[in-house]
């Protein structure tokens, strides 16, 4: 395909989320959840705070990773996760480099939403 | 321009943050205004201008110097309307105020020159003339940055449905909705699916492209482009090609369906319902429909905003659904742990286009008070309210017939590739031919008598 013109503006989010049930996974509990229904014991309390740690840690990890590679983030923290936003690099190029640097579609979820360039019909 | 984000676009904020909103709230304000200042016994025809035909340039003056004073309050009024949005939504004001007046004072030499007695010869009415003259200085004078704040044909044009609401009877949306609703969504459905075949069986196109480039062709042009590219993570790249395609089509469509509908002596309510169901996008239809009588424009709306815009978010969430368990494959591991990403039903409103509840509403008001009212008082609202809304309308619409024709920079637009601009044409081939046979033949009754019933 021919080089094209941008009619466009893609801001690139990824969604950091605290647990494994985000904003798109329902059927995955999250641990807050689980940790409620059966007996509590000072092993499932550790277990509890190993997951958040790793969680967590591997949320900052893709986060320090994307701010190393771009500059201008919008970062915004919601009440499950953390948002990264961008309008200033395209996700078809964040992909690879993320891809290359170890991490998967189970760190973090990807949106696009596109706005026109000009004011168009 | 603020881009669409997703930490920005939801909750309460959103009813301050987005054009749709401030198309309702708008819209809703101007229609309830007319209203109490029929209540209370004056009207808004203050606000109300319409040029007089002329025929010889020595006669304009004197024609035009009485309605002045009317054209500076309808521009003072519109002014400080949309400058209060674009404030609140963070535009930049004061270029959006220059932009905005320029556009205004083009709106008005357009009118004045469709009002001429040769151009009403060459039917060059005023929605074709104000496309004409904004795609030749469009594209053979650079537009200055602040000029283009002024360029919101999205806002303009949505304004201008709301307020079109007003003047649509409920009564009206409810008997022929349906028919629409119908007729809509087959030729919706068959040109998506053809266009997605025809994409990834014979031109090999990528899915989410695919879908992209069928939804700019069957749902609601550009806006559907944008809903889907986004809901199903099409690439940047795709997404403006499929907004190309719309525009490059969207263009031919306003000049080339008028042209058919005259030469074949379709009755407006027929116009309207094909220009409603083969147009593209919501703005270029609301042109190519103006060209006809209030029918054409009535059947037009019934088509493309009942029929079909209220539905982009039923096929995002449908979409957005395929895209994640098909087409981006999640792993046998993330199906069983439950982690693979999946849609929720939230798509639907998020995408919903607000101003047609703005639209609907508007209907509802007037329609509520002209049933509650006397006999005396409905034709009291009919001629005080609704023909300067009618009026307000019309300006709405060549303000945002120039925007089209100023941005629709063809030089700008995506070099699209032969295969997506040949499923794309053969798309709008089976849109067209379709479209045609429902508005024109099998329900032409219907939808002439719909026209001529406004």
């Amino acid at each position: 395909m021919s080089k094209v013109k941008e009619t466009c503006i893609q801001a690139a989010c990824f969604f950091l989320p605290f647990f494994e049930n985000g904003e798109w996974r329902t059927k995955g509990k999250s641990p807050w959840k689980t940790v409620r229904e059966g007996e509590m014991t000072p092993e499932r309390l550790r277990e509890l705070g190993e997951y958040t740690e790793h969680r967590l840690n591997r949320n900052a990890e893709v986060m320090e990773f994307l701010m190393s590679i771009h500059d201008q983030w919008s970062v915004v923290t919601k009440k499950d996760g953390v948002f990264l936003e961008t309008t200033t690099m395209d996700y078809e190029d964040i992909l690879p480099k993320l891809q290359e640097a170890g991490f998967t579609r189970d760190d973090f979820v990807l949106y696009s939403e596109y706005t026109r360039k000009w004011g168009m019909i | 321009m603020t881009p669409n984000t997703k930490s920005n676009g939801g909750g309460l904020k959103s009813l301050i943050a987005k054009e749709d909103w401030w198309a309702v709230w708008i819209g809703l304000a101007f229609v309830i205004v007319a209203l109490i200042l029929v209540t209370i016994g004056t009207n808004m025809s203050g606000i109300a201008v319409s040029f007089p035909g002329w025929s010889n340039i020595v006669d304009l003056p004197g024609l035009i110097a009485p309605v002045l004073p009317k054209l500076l309050t309808l521009y003072i009024v519109l002014l400080i309307v949309f400058t209060i949005a674009v404030t609140i939504m963070k535009y930049n004001v004061k270029q959006f105020i220059a932009g905005f007046t320029l556009l205004f004072l083009l709106s008005t030499l357009v009118q004045i020159l469709a009002s001429w007695d040769v151009a009403k010869t060459l039917s060059l009415e005023a929605p074709v003339m104000a496309l004409i003259v904004g795609m030749i200085i469009g594209n053979f004078v650079k537009i200055p940055q602040w000029f283009e704040s002024g360029m919101r044909t999205e806002f303009y044009v949505k304004t201008g449905i709301v307020l079109m609401g007003a003047t649509l009877p409920f009564t009206l949306i409810m008997d022929s909705g349906p028919m629409a609703l119908f007729q809509a969504t087959v030729i919706a459905v068959s040109t998506f699916l053809v266009i997605y075949w025809v994409g990834t069986r014979l031109f090999n196109l990528e899915k989410p492209f695919a879908a992209t480039l069928g939804a700019g062709g069957s749902i609601c042009g550009v806006s559907a482009s944008i809903a889907i590219g986004s809901s199903v993570n099409a690439k940047k790249e795709h997404v403006s090609v499929s907004i190309s395609m719309v525009v490059i089509w969207a263009t031919i469509m306003v000049f080339l369906l008028p042209i058919i509908c005259r030469s074949i002596g379709l009755s407006d309510g027929s116009a309207g319902a094909w220009i409603g169901t083969s147009e593209f996008a919501d703005a270029a239809g609301v042109a190519a429909a103006a060209q006809f009588g209030d029918g054409a424009t009535t059947t037009f709306t019934l088509m493309k905003v009942v029929g079909r815009d209220i539905f982009v978010g039923v096929w995002a969430f449908i979409l957005a659904i395929i895209s994640v368990t098909m087409w981006e494959r999640p792993t046998e591991q993330q199906l069983a742990d439950g982690t693979a990403q999946k849609p929720s039903a939230g798509v639907i409103w998020e995408r919903f286009p607000k101003f047609v509840i703005g639209f609907f509403v508007a209907s509802i008001i007037v329609t509520l008070v002209n049933l509650a009212v006397s006999p005396e008082m409905v034709a009291a609202i009919d001629s005080g309210a609704l023909s300067p809304i009618k009026n307000l309308r019309g300006w709405a619409f060549s303000l945002c017939f120039l925007c089209i024709g100023l941005t629709t920079r063809f030089r700008d637009l995506a070099a699209t590739g032969w295969r997506p601009f040949g499923a794309f044409s053969i798309g709008v081939a089976v849109n067209v031919i379709l479209g045609f046979l429902f508005s024109t033949m099998w329900l032409n009754d219907y939808w002439t008598a719909v026209g001529a019933s406004v």
